[in-house]
């Protein structure tokens, strides 16, 4: 810092020696903290800098050639980089373009940034291999202050492109129906958006987030490539939006949970929006198929770099060529494209590729695209930066004018005296201006689908016939959306559409009159059924039933306000809803029930079954049903339930699952277990239970087992009472006594038996383990235990019912019920159980060791002969 | 580049042609040479690039200007960028690689020695390939040629067959102009093309491969064709022992091949001649599950120059296998339906060959070389107390009780009624319900259990007219020859197969004398499984151009003559 006179001689002194350190502090781009006191000078040192009138005063001293320089670098953003101006102060001719630039530096009007990056092998990092000797204006970028570049801006304002000259034929019929559609679908969208949103989001099998992700990056996985290809991407983008799982924030699309942005902003905007991903997601205009030049993809290891433009740059630069001609090209006036191009290089000539500042080799010499060769030569080679132009950025310029805004619709294309002309179309036009467009709802263009009998669609120019494909899809799911668009009309899609709110009409109008060929029989027969079937069962939701005690009653209401569901109940039509309540108002005695509502916690029930209702509860119809099915205590006003009552409301009428509801519902907080148990046993819903006597047999522990496994034991017994007791029918009481006191197991009196006693036909597993004593077959004595208990079945004729293992680890035990036949053991000694299985019926050989558990079963074996399986056992 | 051009080119290969174009034709035949068809409904025909059929395009001899040039010529749009891309890509691939044989070995060879190092480094190709003799190739055991080449495909490799092929066993046989029963004989104009296709002039760019075709539209013609051309002994396998013994008739009849020349290798008998005819099911017996198949060797113990697959949809396991072995001999698959339930036609592709011909059903239908056939699914209501069952039956059993609908019976005696001129063929699938028709219908049957003599003898009574409803079950589903067969009455079918759907048809398309329109009825039992089935079935055949009318119950004037 000056450290001497006044503080105004130091602020100029600043000025005049020190305007790149006063750039690098306003840019805030100094890699080292300066002095406090600096800091603070800032915003005196910008406006001592750039104050009105000196800069009035700079910018006239400079002469036309530096106005125009100075126009340009405002146009180019205001920060543009050095190979660029170089690039065009050489075009332009007159002084080295190193000189003009340092005294527009030294003057203040221009000032460089001092770059603080490394360089880098990015190919469109200025910075790569610069000359060192370069010191004059050092690598980096260039700037122009607001304040300059506004005044400069007026003072040289840009040329409009002009207008082409002679006549023009136009090259196609008629621009591409994109934007017109994009206009369309906006709109749609914008009107009917609970509809899109439900349809959108069962289109098939596209999944809005992963296809959201896929456009969001670009090259990085393979489908998105294959998106991009499709004119009709935009409208895939426009449906994730409303689905509500895509939103475009800084012009870029992105997955998310919400998307309120989009429908905020009017209709315009979201057509402006979509009309801007659609351009640049559009691959066409790309250099690929440029016929004068050849590119070159830089070796994956190279250090080269490469100016070739990734995917990235590519969007930017569409962008900027539909920016600067919403700014000089008058709509509907034919300009050329070369003009166009021309206007372009003299705007902003980085816009697609940068320009390299040139080299310092003794002499200046002409940078060169790397990575781009010419084409023509018998060998190709570099394309140089200053010559260059019209065979690289000229053709992308063409390219994407011709092919992707005219297919878009932005501007249709003709044959003139300069060569390719265009013009921006009335609907290009409001939609660079952001206007409403010009456009009506359309009817569908008839003949632009086939609908064919393996029930496929295919419709012809996805991208241009976007609104078609669109009711489409409400019918039908979509599977591809590209040049065609390909879906399918299935049962689920066409229920989809019918949930979404079309018609039976609408589908076959959708499908019949705007086809090109009438609807196979088979898919229209085929549909009909399936909206047949839609319709064929239908719950209703908060409907109104009116019903009357007898039908004459019904009869008195208003016919054309009810559907008729039987003699006494009809459903109140919603359009006569009003005119009902008229009439039920007019009968006084008429009250209006809201079942659906309920009668919740309307009274209190004590454990007498004492109902009280609450006061601030009640409704007619609580005092109502109560009445029913209780006495009322008029003194207390509260309802004595009790099964007299409820007996006599039944026979009165009152339909029990009504009152069972009521009841339950009905009191505050939840009936007990006992009151539940009282109001469904009034109510009949239980059968009736019997309590018998039943003969039992008390075994000693030691004795259970080898009781339990003499087969005319367990013939004898039907079940077990836990422990040692067991049940025993009564008929085999007699003969049961005999044969255990003779086998020494002496019993007492028997009891004397009554009624039957209802025989279990199935005796589980827990209960013939206890019988035995045990839980489980234990290690050892297993298998003889297992085979002495199949052999006893095989023997006594009783179905046994088994626990199998699987041979599959891990695989759950299957439960078969047997009626074996013959136990026999096999050459390596697994004993093989050959039985009928009733739960398989057929018959089969199972192996005993897999048994788990075996239970006899009081039930005779049976072995049917008329199963396919019997003659094979009996060759066995 | 024309709205009016017949093709529409997708992003994802996919190319859609419009048969009511103009140019629908021309377009056609130039997408047929790079480009293989996925079906052909009745408006927009549905065609595909696939690495294979670009390296097919490539091995007859295609270069990437031409299917450019061909795409941007026919196309409604702009041809996709990635489209062209691909075709550049892959195209370029077919001949680095090459099989060729050296000094009686067989050698993968490459002038890209870092590719062969690649592959060297693949796991999966460690069992085929030997060992490395030189920078530029890679010595193979020559019995893995065939899996060899299958695996690279795989890997995206596509391998350049130069090794030849074994001659066989030279044979003196050509066509007659006049057949021995006095009809004049000539293949037709699609039938030569098939078997140019397959042919190649004889260079080691054809001699495998398959030829799709139509029922009706002479694969055995073909196939005799392909005999003709090569001059050497072959080995034709086919379904069944009637279709071994037609194929005898043809060979007898149209070609100048004697008695002594021709043989047949069935059950009855075991006749190994230059031209030899067997079975399928007889190549895979086996005395017990663990035994080997004692006649498959019978592929490789003669010199046959030419094996046969016919319905080489149909190809079992173990004949699969043996084809890996004899990839040195010329082989030919013939198919109306190269569709496999199993999803193995991939393989076929690779051990058979490429498919070398496919021609849309209705192309030749409109040509009158096969019939014109009308196809109508009539819904026939279940019963009340058959739906009670149903509704209660496991899912299995659900699909049976619904085939077995008794309902069917009055609607099948009606149909009869309405074609009792014409020829009829009950085709089903569950015996009994078989069984019970013939008994209705007072009609002969023929089931897996007829005897081969006893088949011949109801097919030959059929053929002359003197019966003229036969009952069939899935044993005729192929390769039987019923030319005057002009109504098909399917009362069942196994499940969803779209296969059998389309050889059922098959069974009528053949041409009939009077250029009369053959007819196909589906009984489909309304509102059940057979219901959801019958609509797969349906699905290879109006993928192929053909329309069904469906009704429920029979409405007057159902397939009238159009």
């Amino acid at each position: 810092m000056h450290d001497s006179g006044t503080m105004r001689e130091s602020l100029d002194w600043v000025i005049d020696g020190y305007p790149d350190e006063l750039l690098c502090l306003l840019k805030k781009q100094a890699g080292k903290r300066l002095p406090a006191q600096r800091e603070k000078m800032i915003p005196k040192l910008a406006e001592a800098l750039l104050r009105p009138e000196r800069v009035d005063a700079m910018l006239a001293g400079a002469d036309g050639g530096e106005l125009a320089l100075l126009a340009f670098m405002a146009r180019a953003g205001g920060q543009p980089r050095i190979g660029a101006v170089d690039w065009w102060l050489r075009r332009r001719g007159g002084a080295e373009p190193s000189t003009t630039l340092q005294s527009l530096v030294e003057r203040g009007l221009v000032f460089h940034v001092a770059s603080t990056s490394k360089p880098t092998r990015d190919s469109n990092d200025d910075d790569a291999g610069l000359d060192p000797e370069w010191t004059l204006l050092p690598a980096g970028r260039l700037w122009v202050p607001d304040e300059i570049a506004a005044k400069a801006v007026d003072i040289e304002p840009e040329p409009p492109l002009p207008v082409a000259p002679g006549s023009h034929e136009k090259r196609r019929a008629a621009p591409g129906e994109v934007i017109r559609e994009l206009f369309l679908l906006a709109r749609f969208i914008d009107e009917r958006r609970p509809e899109v949103l439900s349809t959108s989001r069962s289109l098939g099998q596209t999944d809005f987030v992963d296809l959201a992700a896929a456009v969001d990056d670009g090259d990085r996985y393979k489908h998105a490539r294959r998106l991009e290809e499709a004119p009709g991407l935009m409208w895939l983008v426009a449906i994730a939006l409303q689905a509500e799982v895509a939103a475009i924030s800084e012009q870029r699309l992105r997955p998310c949970a919400h998307a309120d942005e989009f429908f905020s902003v009017g209709l315009q905007r979201q057509a402006s929006w979509l009309l801007d991903a659609a351009i640049a997601q559009t691959r066409w205009g790309e250099l690929e198929t440029s016929a004068s030049v050849v590119l070159e993809k830089p070796p994956a290891l190279s250090r080269d770099g490469s100016d070739l433009p990734g995917p990235g740059r590519r969007v930017g630069a569409r962008r900027k060529l539909v920016d600067v001609l919403a700014r000089i090209a008058t709509p509907g006036t034919w300009h050329s494209v070369g003009a166009f191009a021309e206007g372009m290089m003299r705007a902003n000539p980085d816009f697609l590729i940068r320009r390299h500042a040139p080299r310092w080799n003794g002499a200046v010499t002409e940078p060169e695209y790397r990575g781009i060769l010419s084409l023509g030569a018998s060998d190709p080679e570099p394309v140089g930066m200053w010559d260059g132009w019209s065979a690289v950025e000229g053709v992308f310029i063409e390219q994407f004018i011709v092919e992707a805004l005219a297919r878009i619709g932005l501007v249709e294309v003709g044959d003139g005296a300069d060569g390719v002309v265009f013009r921006i179309t009335e609907l290009g036009a409001a939609a660079l201006s952001s206007d409403d467009a010009p456009i009506d709802e359309p009817d569908d263009a008839p003949g632009r689908f086939f609908v064919q009998p393996n029930f496929e669609i295919i419709a012809d120019g996805g991208g241009d016939n976007i609104g078609t494909v669109w009711r489409l899809s409400r019918v039908a799911e979509l599977t591809s959306f590209d040049r065609a668009a390909m879906l399918h009309i299935t049962q689920a899609s066409v229920t989809a559409g019918f949930e979404g709110g079309m018609t039976r009409e609408q589908i076959t109008t959708t499908l019949n009159d705007h086809g090109r060929v009438t609807v196979p029989q088979n898919v229209a027969f085929s549909i009909d059924e399936w909206v047949d079937a839609f319709e064929r069962y239908e719950l209703r939701h908060g409907a109104w039933i009116l019903e009357a005690d007898t039908p004459e009653e019904l009869d008195e209401f208003d016919a054309d306000c009810l559907e008729r569901l039987g003699p006494t109940a009809a459903r109140v039509l919603a359009g006569g809803r009003d005119r009902i309540e008229e009439q039920l108002a007019e009968r006084m005695d008429a009250r209006v029930v809201d079942h659906a509502a309920g009668v919740a916690d309307a009274f209190r029930l004590g454990l007498s079954m004492q109902a009280e209702p609450i006061e601030a509860k009640w409704h007619w119809y609580v005092s109502h049903l109560l009445g029913h099915v209780a006495d009322l205590d008029e003194a207390t006003g509260h309802y004595q339930l009790s099964r007299d009552a409820v007996r006599r409301g039944l026979d009165l009428g009152v339909d029990p699952r009504d009152v069972e509801g009521f009841l339950e519902a009905g009191v505050e907080g939840a009936p007990s277990a006992e009151q539940v148990l009282k109001i469904r046993g009034w109510l009949g819903r239980y059968g009736d239970a019997q309590l018998d006597e039943v003969t039992v047999l008390s075994l000693p522990p030691d004795a259970v087992a080898d009781v339990l496994s003499v087969p005319r034991v367990r013939e004898a017994v039907v079940g077990s009472l836990g422990g040692s007791v067991f049940v025993v029918k009564p008929e085999l009481a007699e003969d049961l006594r005999e044969f255990l006191n003779d086998a020494g197991v002496d019993i007492g009196a028997m009891p004397t038996s009554t009624d039957d006693v209802p025989v279990s036909l199935v005796q589980t597993r827990s209960a013939a383990a206890q019988a035995w004593g045990r839980r489980r077959w234990e290690a050892g004595d297993a298998e003889a235990e297992r085979t002495q208990l199949v052999n006893d079945a095989v023997e006594s004729g009783q179905r046994v019912l088994v626990l199998y293992q699987s041979v599959l680890k891990g695989e759950h035990p299957s439960e078969w019920t047997l009626s074996p036949r013959v136990l026999e053991r096999s050459r390596w000694g697994q004993e093989r159980l050959q039985a009928y299985c009733h739960s398989r019926e057929s018959h089969r050989t199972f192996d005993v060791g897999r048994m788990d558990r075996i239970v006899l079963l009081d039930e005779p074996a049976q072995w049917p002969d008329d199963v396919s399986g019997a003659g094979k056992q009996e060759r066995r | 580049m024309d709205p009016a051009n017949p093709l529409i080119v997708q992003s994802d290969g996919t190319i859609l042609l419009e048969v009511q174009n103009p140019r629908y034709e021309e377009a056609r035949d130039r997408l047929a040479r790079f480009a293989e068809v996925v079906k052909s409904p009745e408006y927009v025909h549905t065609y595909r690039i696939s690495p294979l059929s670009l390296w097919n395009a490539a091995a007859t001899g295609m270069a990437p200007p031409q299917i450019t040039e061909a795409l941007e010529d026919l196309s409604k749009y702009d041809v996709p960028g990635n489209v062209l891309e691909d075709v550049r890509d892959y195209m370029s691939r077919y001949g680095r690689l090459k099989l060729i044989r050296k000094n009686g070995h067989l050698l993968l060879v490459s002038e890209d020695e870092l590719l062969l190092t690649e592959l060297e480094g693949q796991r999966d190709l460690y069992s085929v390939l030997a060992h490395r003799i030189s920078p530029q190739a890679i010595l193979i055991d020559p019995a893995a040629r065939g899996q060899i080449k299958q695996k690279l495909v795989k890997l995206g490799w596509p391998v350049e067959d130069l090794a030849g092929y074994t001659p066989g066993e030279p044979l003196e046989v050509g066509l007659l102009d006049v057949s021995r029963s006095g009809g004049e004989f000539g293949l037709r104009d699609y039938q030569t093309d098939a078997v140019g296709a397959f042919h190649a002039g004889g260079t080691v760019y054809g001699g495998n491969g398959v030829i799709v075709m139509p029922c009706g539209a002479g694969k055995t013609m073909v196939g005799m064709g392909a005999i003709a051309a090569l001059k050497c002994w072959t080995l034709i396998i086919s379904t069944n022992t009637v279709a071994v013994r037609q194929w005898i008739d043809e060979l007898r009849d149209k070609s100048t091949l004697g008695e002594d020349e021709i043989g047949e290798y069935t059950g009855d008998k075991k006749e190994v001649r230059p031209v030899t005819i067997t079975t399928y099911q007889c190549m895979t017996w086996r005395p017990s599950k663990k035994a080997d198949f004692p006649h498959l060797k019978l592929m490789t113990e003669n010199n046959w120059g030419l094996i046969i697959y016919d319905e080489v949809h149909l190809l079992p396991a173990p004949v699969f296998r043996a084809t890996t072995d004899i990839q040195a001999r010329r082989r030919l698959g013939l198919t109306a339906t190269l569709v496999r339930e199993d999803g193995r036609e991939s393989e076929v592709f690779s051990l058979i060959g490429p498919k070398r011909y496919d021609i849309p059903w209705k192309d030749l239908e409109s040509k009158g070389w096969i019939a014109q056939a009308l196809c109508a699914e009539i819904r026939v209501p279940m019963p009340t107390e058959s739906r009670v069952e149903y509704s209660v039956a496991t899912r299995g059993i659900q699909y049976r009780l619904a085939a077995e609908n008794p309902a069917k019976i009055p609607i099948l005696l009606e149909l009869l009624a309405r074609h009792c001129d014409d020829q009829v063929l009950i085709i089903g699938q569950y015996l009994s319900q078989l069984d019970a028709i013939a008994d209705v219908v007072k009609a002969p049957i023929i089931t897996g259990r007829t005897p081969n003599k006893e088949r011949e003898r109801l097919y030959g009574q059929f053929r002359r007219g003197e019966l003229k409803q036969l009952v069939v079950s899935k044993v005729a589903n192929f390769a039987i020859d019923l030319p005057d067969a002009n109504v098909a009455i399917q009362v069942s079918g196994t499940f969803g197969s779209r296969q059998e759907e389309a050889q059922r048809l098959g069974r009528i398309l053949r041409p009939k004398a009077d250029g009369g329109q053959a007819r196909f009825y589906t009984l489909v039992t309304k509102d059940t499984r057979e219901q959801e089935f019958s609509a797969n079935r349906q699905l290879f055949l109006t993928e192929q151009g053909y329309s069904y009318t469906i009704s429920t119950g029979l409405p007057p004037g159902l397939l009238e003559d159009s």
